[in-house]
């Protein structure tokens, strides 16, 4: 099942066990959704295409002592509602749950307006706001808990090609914020979300950490390098402030010096003028799984 | 109390607030001291006549709710929470000042007053949020919004009035502080409002105009906002002058973000008027 059906499943299922949850839409629904919007008609409120009302009501609603979900199409909760985003979650801490469908390049065939691949980086500069960017339905089972229990602000981007699990529950701490594939290689490789997903169905001959949440626990993640002589990180989303961005941000501050290789969309010839789709811009971009073998397989003298 | 004595004694406390807010923010040296001057009498209203709010109990879950969105005036919100004894005058001496300790004032915004606003737009959709909430919880307190006219230019404003009023959320009552003045420019000189009235109608809200310098008035529009039957929210456009008060500050543009300093605080002081 694709992760945001997993998501709104579980939700259907929280409000049948007596969970006070909303969901608040821009104008976005799901086949998944439909079931929740015909069973709790009042617990579904559309806004219409208006994402900085999405976050503002939702906001609102939460103060009234709603558990809330907001639901917009990427990258516009993010980039058109930033300023709702920065005032309402990250300053004031309202907790909701501000969720995105789209992550990086996956509706690439709907244009560049349709492609959240500045969200990371952006989001990155905003303290008390958890980024998440699942890989696998595992995370979002473990997420659909976390809202329940342990509310607090949270961005959370569905990217519609990944479906089905790579972890079991107990690989996943949210506070932790990565997981680990292949601990005893030399050549590690930092990624999240498609490109984490794809990477760990692979066969590249790399240690592999999916930093599924944001921002993740430092400390554990340097010790994660231990014994390590290259660094790779791979993102479907611009470099500047992304993964990349993160970990040489970390390596700086820890004092670890260790050779650092970046994957992620550059756009040297600018943004594409051609009609493209996400596999034309990953293999534009050098974003492929061959060719991040290919380099592994270089940095390892093979 | 007579009704006389009641207009009397809120006149008397408008002066008062008015002067409170000049000692206070003249200290600082920084502050909107005009958009300050324009609400006064709206939040006076609110906070000691209008809203269901216990000062002893401001945390109550059934209180009323208040989204001040046009965050710039909220530095008049100190002198009234003085006043109701909500903040200590040291508790407030020791907030309005460069290195304050802003926790306990933060802890009032939320939970207690909701939102802190300034970046300007946000509070409506939230107020409609909240209201939406109590419906939902069936709960039956009002959530008042006070926006500014020119903070009306941003888009969602229009976003959140459309979905109040789709909503039929008649238990959100926004205040307008009807300026006509930005920070720059007159309002109808940038880019007409009017028909502001008309344009809030047509969002089905239910609409009224006051001179917002006159409790007469305002407590008249709002003494039956309780028991309103009306299935839309209702949106009060209050017509105030900015910087009312200090008439050689009021009505001008780029007085927004003026503070008297050095010899001009005694001045304001001396020129400062009773309404």
């Amino acid at each position: 099942m694709k992760i945001r059906d997993v998501f709104f499943h579980g939700i259907y299922q929280l409000v049948k066990e007596g969970e006070d949850i909303v969901v608040v839409s821009s104008d976005l629904g799901a086949p998944s959704l439909d079931c929740f919007r015909k069973d709790f008609p009042n617990r579904f409120i559309n806004v219409g295409i208006a994402e900085q009302n999405l976050i503002a009501v939702a906001s609102g609603l939460q103060l009234a002592g709603k558990k809330v979900v907001a639901y917009g199409l990427n990258p516009f909760p993010v980039t058109r509602a930033f300023d709702q985003v920065r005032n309402l979650m990250a300053s004031l801490q309202i907790p909701i749950t501000l969720t995105a469908l789209n992550a990086g390049t996956c509706s690439a065939d709907a244009g560049y307006t349709h492609m959240p691949i500045e969200n990371i980086a952006v989001l990155r500069t905003l303290k008390n706001v958890q980024i998440l960017n699942p890989s696998d339905e595992i995370t979002i089972r473990k997420l659909l808990r976390e809202i329940v229990e342990n509310p607090k602000p949270r961005y959370v981007q569905f990217d519609k090609f990944i479906e089905g699990s790579l972890y079991s529950e107990s690989d996943i701490c949210c506070e932790k914020g990565f997981a680990t594939k292949n601990q005893n290689c030399k050549v590690v490789i930092v990624s999240s979300g498609i490109m984490a997903h794809n990477l760990m169905k692979s066969k590249v001959p790399a240690k592999i950490i999916d930093c599924f949440s944001l921002p993740i626990q430092e400390e554990e993640f340097v010790k994660e390098l231990n014994g390590c002589k290259q660094v790779i990180t791979v993102e479907d989303g611009v470099l500047p402030g992304g993964i990349g961005s993160m970990v040489l941000e970390i390596l700086s501050d820890f004092n670890v010096a260790v050779p650092v290789k970046r994957f992620g969309l550059r756009f040297c010839q600018g943004y594409p003028e051609r009609y493209v789709n996400r596999e034309m811009v990953f293999h534009e971009q050098g974003l492929t799984i061959a060719e991040i073998e290919r380099y592994v397989h270089e940095v390892n003298g093979e | 109390m007579r009704m006389d004595q009641l207009y009397e004694g809120l006149y008397e406390k408008s002066y008062q607030i008015r002067k409170r807010f000049l000692e206070i923010f003249t200290e600082l040296g920084y502050g909107h001291l005009t958009t300050a001057f324009s609400e006064t009498e709206l939040l006076i209203a609110l906070f000691y006549r209008v809203m269901d709010f216990n000062a002893q109990n401001a945390g109550s879950s059934t209180r009323d709710r208040l989204v001040v969105s046009k965050g710039h005036g909220a530095g008049m919100l100190f002198p009234i929470f003085e006043d109701l004894g909500i903040l200590s005058a040291d508790e407030v001496r020791d907030t309005i000042k460069v290195g304050g300790d802003c926790s306990k004032c933060r802890g009032l915004f939320y939970p207690g007053f909701e939102f802190y606003g300034g970046s300007l737009g946000i509070g409506l959709g939230m107020a409609a949020g909240l209201a939406l909430g109590a419906k939902l919880n069936r709960e039956s307190w009002l959530t008042f919004c006070l926006l500014g006219d020119a903070e009306c230019y941003e888009g969602s404003i229009w976003e959140a009035m459309l979905f109040a009023g789709h909503n039929k959320l008649n238990n959100l009552v926004v205040i307008v502080d009807r300026n006509y003045l930005g920070c720059s420019d007159f309002t109808e000189n940038m880019c007409e409002l009017e028909p502001f009235r008309d344009k809030w109608e047509s969002c089905k809200w239910d609409t009224k105009v006051v001179n917002g310098h006159s409790y007469e008035e305002i407590l008249k529009a709002l003494e039956g906002v309780r028991a309103r039957q009306a299935s839309k929210p209702v949106c009060v456009i209050a017509n105030t002058v900015k910087g009312k008060g200090l008439s050689y500050l009021s009505n001008k543009p780029l007085m927004h973000g003026y503070m008297p300093k050095g010899e001009a605080v005694r001045d304001a002081f001396m020129k400062l008027e009773k309404i």
